[in-house]
């Protein structure tokens, strides 16, 4: 064990490890040292900030070079890189949109940034970690954090109780977690991801079969539950509802991501064992979660909670395409890679636009939408792009993303699956198109005329401005984008082998 | 001259010019109004319109010398030009996509359309939306439209195709809602979307058929190597898709359905008519609606392999023809008998694309740009005029206040009607004749009565707006008033379209040329027009003159009944003094006929068709149905949602139990 | 009689599902916690059953991890309730619904 410890070369390992370093120690220090600095939120501010594009040059230096090294318990490879991109991105997003927010709605306090960083630090060890345990530690620290972040603002029942709820049904979640990772451990005598990978299920017989299926199957269960596959999916529409807007937008996309992340290395690692019970099992779940999405989404006033429905929807096209693992990894990894970006993409757009227009108390119910298209042109017309994009309509990134993760399954043989899947985006069309017509085609109403508040911070435009132009211009020349994605993912499952 | 413009831009420069330059109109004045709006100012109008009207005249411009670089190649050459891809547009491991333009005979006759009529209808609306406050963002909305049209019809791929596609139902939902206060017109433009969204399901399936056939099949490498979607590769490895045709075509043909209003999905169009009448006109009535008849045109190589998917596009077509005209009988508001004269007549282009007369069905397609075009602007001439009022109930006697619009708009009733030597005589003909030639009688006579009821109702509709006594006060008769130059002239010449644009394609049985055909005979090949036509020469004469006759004999029939006999000029009576006098002196016959046909027809449309198989069947049923459904199955997903965690866990556990129960046992 | 690793697989199990029960139906959320810890401490039963049975050390290293979470989560957990009780004035699960449908 010493021996191994001193071949490390520590010099390299440090440079590896800092885009998981730097929000780690940002984070730490912001406790620390934060509070004592004079207008020390605008210092939080711009600390995480820097903090967050320093481990994003970092990320993209190490992405450039990676070289697909596992040191003890993490692998650096181009896949680990490019998640934490996703998350850095996602980070910055949600930190230029927390600004504005925090100050008016008086929750100014050193702890959000650093819960933020934390909470990343845990997303980029849930890609890292080869090694389930690292993974569920990962997961845990993500999900401490976002517990507090979700019921941050302490006088909202609403947020309190959508803290319980996440709380409660996370805590439970990972006990079974656990228990999966623990008999996993029984049956196969170690918990690393590329040992389990090589092992298979073929050397496995009588009462160790039996162990690794139960730690197969609640494994599943532990993981489903964070990007919230039915019927795992309830806590999702009241935690995202409940929760203060900023924090809502973190959680769909960066937790959701990152979610998705470490199911694309336990499934590499643990679920070909068994394809054939593997795909069945992804297609009733994927089927399942995207219809009733889809459907819970139909009726819903309050943007929050319909955009909620909407996440648990995309998780369901999100997951389609593993069907297909065992058939095609490269290429279904990579289109659910692209799939997390475009969503990331989109959704940040959307949630920005609500916060741009929120700024004394939330305003998510559609009817706060009405005669936006007059009131403010910019912020409808970016809206409506959002909202197309979600809806998967070309020419826009999530056309893009949706058409690539059908044509997995296509590819596989499963066009029926396809089908349903297009036919969900049928009926999406139905919610989505609510926001736009409000926008557009009603009157404001009295005391929205009132006061022509020019309320919309710099930073919420600068995300709505950046997001707008992925979206479009992504949606446009998907090319390039494709091709990093798929560069990333050759490196781990292609070059791997 | 052209050789001289060439040594400075290249041909294929010069194509892209004409899809940019709406773009750029559309982007300037985008922006434009948007700047304009900031700073709380009207936009120039001047500018606006020289933006917005000049870049696609511009653009018209340039297909105009396409075209006659193309004409000029010598006969035995295939007069196809491809642009190549500009860039490659997404490449992965098995699938390429080329963003590249493809002109052939069948794409230049649609550029000269779109961007032909697109533009008077632009010069139009310039008269028409003079007072409107959006002056910019409308322009900006139409020119945007405009790129779309262009990219659908030259896209050399189906996925460009379908960017095209979206793009025009985009820009149609946002013009349908463009007055957006009134919820009428917001609920409209949503309905328009959504139930083009089910057709686009169906297109885009299609589209994964085409893609997972062709994927699995090893390919000889090409240059085109995983270019799928290229109507070139497809085209070259049809024989692959032989197995398949038939769903590939259906669910492609849903999608066609969608877009250009057929049975069942129909119903937006009318609806649809809520926009500005320059929309309905370009939009509604010439250009988008007819994308999906294009789309099966394009793709005829795929439809001649499926004699099923042919047989139901034919019927579908068929029936929507005779059972939108049969409800244009009774309508009361100007623009929806427009609506569904539209449907009807999409209906006959797709019974020609059913029973393989593609170049008919282009041919029809075209006139009836012309034609429609012309109703549409003359409807919006006649709207403006009685400042919004809609309902020809109120109008009547209207030729005295505004001759040129009275008169170019029987012109296109005319054509519409088929009446010999208007447009639509040719291509309405050229269609019923290659559906009887065919074999389809039952087809035929479907078509042949439909014909009828279309000119029944049209001239229904002339004798109702323009002739008779005037149905309105005397104060609104004196405010009544000619519309601006810019809108007559745009009606005089499209007036003029609809008399000689039928001249291109007389058949040879009249001692015409036949030239549309020969002209797309590159693209449809020679078979299925030609075959055995020498000898149908006197049938076919027989044929044309008895469904001219039917024709005439109803329009003149609806016009002495709805102009109600009294203002019919003499000169007219002179000339057809035999028909004049059976029905005039005759009262009887008026009598018989409208106890024999046109009451029982009222009825059937009134009562059958329109209040209960469009607004029961099909509203309710189809489409609220659907809703309902949708709305029920909501319920039950968010009452479960009780907002107790616990049960949440429950839910949990029972997960737990099936997730555990499926993997180890 | 011989205690293998079933007996100690099958106590854990049991554990563990008096946890799931005692989440799934007390309405007090103390209690539901102390059931959360309850199915944390079965995981810990079975790693080191398994630990011991494999005669591997990595188990025993997980254990601490486990429980350093299971406190981590504690403290979150306990501070949220404290958070719920001045908003709320009560610590009875069943009350918290108004987020729903």
């Amino acid at each position: 064990m010493m021996q191994e410890l001193l071949k490390i070369d520590w010099l390299v390992f440090l440079r590896q490890t800092l885009p998981l370093l730097l929000p780690l120690g940002g984070g730490g220090f912001l406790l620390l040292v934060g509070p004592f600095f004079k207008r020390s939120h605008r210092f939080n501010f711009i600390f995480s900030i820097a903090i967050a594009l320093l481990a994003l040059f970092f990320a993209w230096q190490e992405w450039l070079g990676a070289t697909n090294q596992t040191v003890n318990l993490l692998l650096f490879d181009r896949f680990t890189y490019l998640f934490a991109i996703l998350f850095l991105i996602a980070l910055i997003l949600t930190l230029l949109l927390s600004y504005s927010y925090l100050e008016s709605f008086g929750l100014v306090r050193p702890e959000y940034y650093a819960l933020l960083l934390f909470a990343v630090f845990g997303m980029m060890c849930m890609v890292a970690g080869h090694d389930l345990m690292v993974v569920f530690l990962g997961l845990e620290v993500m999900s401490v954090s976002v517990y507090v972040l979700a019921g941050f603002q302490r006088s909202n029942v609403l947020s309190v109780e959508a803290a319980l709820k996440y709380f409660l049904v996370g805590a439970f979640a990972s006990s079974f977690l656990l228990m999966g990772i623990a008999f996993i451990y029984g049956a196969t005598g170690t918990t690393d991801l590329i040992v389990l990978h090589q092992k298979g299920l073929g050397m496995l017989a009588g009462e160790t079969r039996v162990y690794a299926l139960v730690g197969l199957s609640l494994l599943a269960v532990g993981l489903g539950f964070k990007i919230a596959l039915v019927p795992f999916h309830f806590w999702a529409a009241d935690v995202y509802h409940g929760a203060p807007v900023i924090v809502t937008t973190f959680m769909a996309t960066a937790v959701k991501a990152a979610g998705f992340g470490a199911i694309l290395r336990v499934v590499w690692a643990l679920f070909q064992w068994e394809p054939l019970l593997f795909a069945n099992m992804i297609w009733v779940a994927s089927v399942l979660t995207m219809t009733i999405g889809n459907i819970a989404a139909l009726t819903q006033k309050n943007l929050k909670r319909m955009l909620a429905y909407s996440s648990i929807a995309h998780a369901g096209y999100a997951i389609l395409p593993l069907v297909a693992f065992s058939k095609q990894g490269a290429s279904v990894t990579s289109s659910i890679s692209f799939y997390m970006l475009a969503y990331i993409l989109m959704t940040v757009g959307a949630f920005a636009v609500l916060i741009a227009l929120s700024e004394k108390e939330e305003k998510c119910t559609i009817q706060d939408l009405s005669g936006l298209g007059t009131r403010k042109p910019f912020l409808a017309f970016s809206m409506t792009l959002f909202l197309l994009s979600l809806t998967g309509i070309p020419p826009t990134l999530g056309f893009f993303g949706k058409y690539y993760l059908f044509l997995q399954a296509v590819q596989a043989g499963y066009i029926w699956l396809a089908v349903i899947g297009v036919i969900n985006s049928v009926i999406s069309v139905y919610y989505y198109l609510g926001p736009v017509v409000a926008m557009y085609f009603s009157k404001e109403t009295a005391d929205q005329k009132v006061g022509p508040t020019y309320w919309s911070p710099q930073a919420v435009l600068v995300v709505i401005w950046f997001t707008f132009l992925g979206v479009s211009l992504f949606g446009l020349f998907p090319s390039n984008l494709l091709d990093l994605i798929q560069t990333s993912v050759s490196s781990w499952l292609v070059a791997g082998k | 001259m052209l050789r001289t413009l060439y040594q400075y831009i290249a041909p294929q420069t010069l194509a892209w010019l004409i899809v940019a330059l709406p773009l750029a109109g559309a982007t300037i004045n985008g922006f434009y109004s948007l700047v304009a709006s900031r700073f709380h100012k009207h936009a120039s109008h001047s500018f606006t319109s020289l933006i917005g009207c000049g870049l696609p005249v511009l653009s018209f411009v340039i297909s105009l010398l396409i075209f006659v670089t193309l004409i000029g190649f010598s006969a035995g050459q295939d007069p196809t030009m491809i642009t190549g891809p500009l860039f490659q547009w997404v490449v992965t491991g098995n699938l390429t996509i080329d963003l590249g333009l493809k002109f052939d005979q069948l794409s230049l006759v649609m550029v000269l359309i779109v961007t032909g009529v697109g533009s008077l209808i632009h010069i139009y609306s310039m008269g028409y939306m003079g007072h409107d406050e959006g002056y910019a963002r409308y322009f900006s909305y139409l020119n945007l439209f405009l790129f779309f049209m262009l990219l659908l019809v030259l896209g050399d791929s189906l996925v460009l195709l379908f960017v095209g596609w979206e793009g025009v139902g985009l820009c149609s939902y946002l013009l349908i809602g463009f007055w957006f206060e009134d919820p009428t017109k917001a609920a409209a433009g949503k309905k328009a979307f959504i139930v083009n969204r089910i057709g686009d399901a169906g297109f885009l399936l299609g589209m994964f058929f085409i893609y997972a056939t062709l994927s699995s099949h090893n390919l000889p490498p090409t240059e085109h190597q995983y270019n799928f979607f290229n109507f070139e590769v497809i085209k070259h490895h049809s024989a692959y898709l032989m197995p398949v045709a038939t769903p590939i075509c259906l669910l492609l043909f849903l999608g066609a359905c969608g877009k250009s209003a057929q049975i069942p999905l129909y119903v937006w169009l009318p609806d649809a008519m809520a926009g500005p009448t320059p929309v309905s006109a370009l939009i509604h009535a010439a250009t988008m609606v007819t994308a999906g008849i294009y789309m099966i045109a394009r793709l005829n190589f795929l439809y001649v392999l499926s004699p099923t998917a042919m047989q139901v596009v034919a019927w579908i077509g068929a029936i929507t023809a005779i059972f939108a005209a049969t409800i244009g009988l009774t309508q009361t508001d100007i623009k929806k008998v427009l609506a569904y004269s539209t449907i009807s007549q999409l209906g006959y282009m797709f019974l020609a694309l059913g029973v393989g007369a593609f170049s008919a069905a282009i041919f029809h397609l075209m006139t009836h740009a012309f034609f429609k075009a012309l109703l549409f602007l003359g409807a919006g001439s006649v709207i403006h005029a009685m400042g919004g009022e809609q309902d020809i109930r109120n109008f009547g006697g209207l030729k005295e206040k505004m001759p040129i619009t009275a008169w170019t708009f029987v012109i296109g009733a005319a054509a519409i009607s088929g009446i010999f030597p208007f447009a639509g005589f040719f291509s309405k003909d050229a269609i019923l004749w290659h559906t009887f030639h065919g074999g389809h009688i039952s087809l035929w006579l479907i078509g042949f009565v439909g014909a009828g009821l279309t000119a029944f109702y049209m001239f229904r509709l002339v004798g109702m707006t323009f002739f008779g006594q005037p149905q309105m006060g005397r104060g609104e008769w004196q405010k009544v008033h000619e519309s601006p130059p810019s809108m007559g002239f745009v009606l005089l010449f499209l007036g003029v379209l609809s008399v000689i644009g039928g001249w291109v394609g007389i058949p040879e049985a009249f001692g015409g040329g036949d030239h549309f055909h020969h002209w797309l005979s590159g693209v449809f090949g020679k078979m299925v027009v030609h075959e055995g036509m020498e000898e149908g020469h006197a049938a076919e004469i027989i044929l044309t003159v008895v469904s001219l006759l039917w024709s005439l004999h109803f329009a003149i029939l609806a016009s002495v009944i709805y102009a109600q006999r009294r203002e019919w000029p003499t000169k007219m009576a002179e000339k057809f003094q035999f028909l004049y006098k059976l029905i005039f002196n005759k009262y009887w016959i008026d009598e018989l006929y409208d106890f024999i046909i046109v009451r029982p027809l009222v009825t059937l449309s009134e009562k059958v068709f329109w209040g209960v198989i469009d607004a029961k069947v099909i509203d309710q049923y189809g489409v609220h149905g659907a809703g309902r459904l949708m709305i029920f199955w909501n319920r039950c997903v968010t009452a479960v949602q009780t907002g107790v965690v616990q049960q949440y866990l429950l839910f949990f556990v029972i997960g737990v139990v099936l997730i555990l129960w499926g993997f180890v046992f | 009689m011989m205690i293998t690793l079933t007996h100690y697989l099958i106590l854990a199990a049991v554990l563990f599902c008096i946890g799931v029960f005692g989440v799934v139906v007390r309405r007090n959320i103390l209690i539901i916690f102390m059931s959360i810890e309850l199915m944390l401490s079965a995981v810990n039963l079975v790693f080191l059953s398994f630990s011991r049975y494999l005669g591997t050390q990595d188990g025993h290293v997980w254990v601490f991890m486990v429980l350093t979470v299971a406190a981590a989560e504690a403290a979150v957990g306990l501070g949220i309730i404290v958070a719920l009780f001045r908003n709320k004035q009560t610590i009875y699960v069943d009350e918290v619904k108004e987020l729903k449908g």
